[in-house]
């Protein structure tokens, strides 16, 4: 084995019976270069938004059929798509962009109930889940159902529609896929039922208050069912998700390589020094492992 | 083993953390906190160990120091990423 390498990955006469890439003056610049690496990842986000970010194949088509299925395996009826739900939930996107948030309530104190408003859609129930950055649409729904919050929402008996929205943008410099599920039940198909108290059900299960406008007796009419996708566009060629993964995986990967050889050599040799053994690192280190390689793509609130 | 106490108390610890990341993985803010905790109960972890063995130098608390650091900057600079 060529010396450096045997001296920067194996415990030798040349590193004090350590390996060099161990010894905390080396461990101190993996330290300063990941420090250094954010810095330059962030850079070139704000620089260069269309190099790095995010892209994915959520349609809204599937959120809706997976949300509904899960509502089957629960026992209840399937949501019927709502055309000013859709449209809701596409300004609400529209808005997290514009003002660069990443909220169920925007910077100015916009609240969700503000869009269901804004397209005359009066409900007695409302709710919003919010999803980004997600690389396909089963895995939005299933974080969705791993949370209470949110699982209450799509398996909420409450709830008879649905309207859908999946919209690229730019988000904190980043290149998002934005995934707005808004649910309601329209005043009108509730005038007929016994009153209930209007519920809050979004995320954070806020308090919604009953809509203003007028019950219409008998006019139940639901509009045409209307998903948004906004159209294709050029997608980034890196996500920063995904390069940090690679660096942190390497990174790591390599100290626990060292940490094995370490181990393998200094017990095959019977090497007496005063760092002692590396079990301790050994089970910290791969632990992390574990972490990153468990760690997906992908928010919700 | 000598340390078997020892060691077994760390993994207890670090199977803990990495059970509440898996379990809680819709939720960054608590996934931050978790690395956080692993971070520090590996360096407290190795203050200990070390402390009792009177081995406790400043060579040995730098690179537990390191390790930490560069375990729980990856994993949280990641989660920002997520």
């Amino acid at each position: 084995m060529d010396l450096s390498l045997r001296h920067l990955f194996t415990p030798h006469h040349t590193n004090n019976y350590r390996a060099r890439v161990l010894h905390p003056s080396i461990l101190s610049v993996f330290v300063a270069f990941f420090l250094v690496y954010q810095f330059f990842i962030n850079f070139y986000v704000f620089s260069w938004p269309s190099v790095l970010g995010f892209a994915s194949n959520i349609t809204p088509e599937q959120v809706v059929e997976l949300t509904n299925q899960k509502r089957a395996e629960n026992g209840l009826l399937p949501l019927k798509l709502n055309s000013q739900l859709s449209e809701a939930a596409q300004r609400k996107a529209a808005d997290m962009f514009a003002f660069n948030y990443w909220s169920h309530n925007s910077p100015s104190g916009r609240q969700p109930w503000d869009f269901f408003n804004e397209v005359d859609y009066h409900y007695v129930y409302a709710g919003e889940n919010l999803a980004r950055d997600f690389m396909d649409s089963s895995e939005v729904v299933e974080a969705w159902m791993r949370s209470v919050s949110h699982k209450d929402n799509i398996i909420n008996s409450h709830y008879q529609e649905i309207g859908l929205a999946v919209i690229n943008g730019t988000l904190n410099g980043v290149e998002t896929t934005l995934v707005v599920q808004l649910f309601g039940t329209p005043t009108q198909v509730q005038a007929s039922k016994p009153v209930i108290p209007p519920v809050a059900r979004a995320a954070q299960k806020e308090e919604v208050p009953v809509s203003q406008s007028t019950l219409a007796l008998g006019e139940t009419q639901l509009p045409a069912p209307a998903v948004y996708l906004q159209e294709e566009q050029a997608f980034p060629a890196f996500s920063p998700f995904w390069l940090t993964k690679i660096v942190a995986i390497f990174l790591l990967g390599l100290i626990l390589g060292a940490l094995v050889l370490d181990l393998i050599l200094v017990y095959r040799f019977n090497v007496v020094r005063l760092a002692g053994r590396t079990v301790g690192h050994l089970l910290f280190i791969t632990a992390l492992l574990v972490a990153v390689l468990l760690t997906s793509a992908g928010a919700i609130i | 083993m000598k340390n078997l106490r020892d060691y077994l108390a760390l993994i207890a610890l670090l199977s803990l953390g990495l059970g509440i990341f898996w379990l809680f993985d819709y939720n960054r803010h608590l996934q931050v906190y978790v690395v956080v905790g692993l971070g520090v109960a590996h360096f407290l972890w190795g203050m200990i160990h070390h402390g009792l063995k009177k081995q406790l130098h400043w060579e040995i608390v730098a690179e537990y120091l390191f390790i930490s650091l560069i375990g729980s900057l990856a994993l949280i600079f990641l989660l920002f990423r997520a």
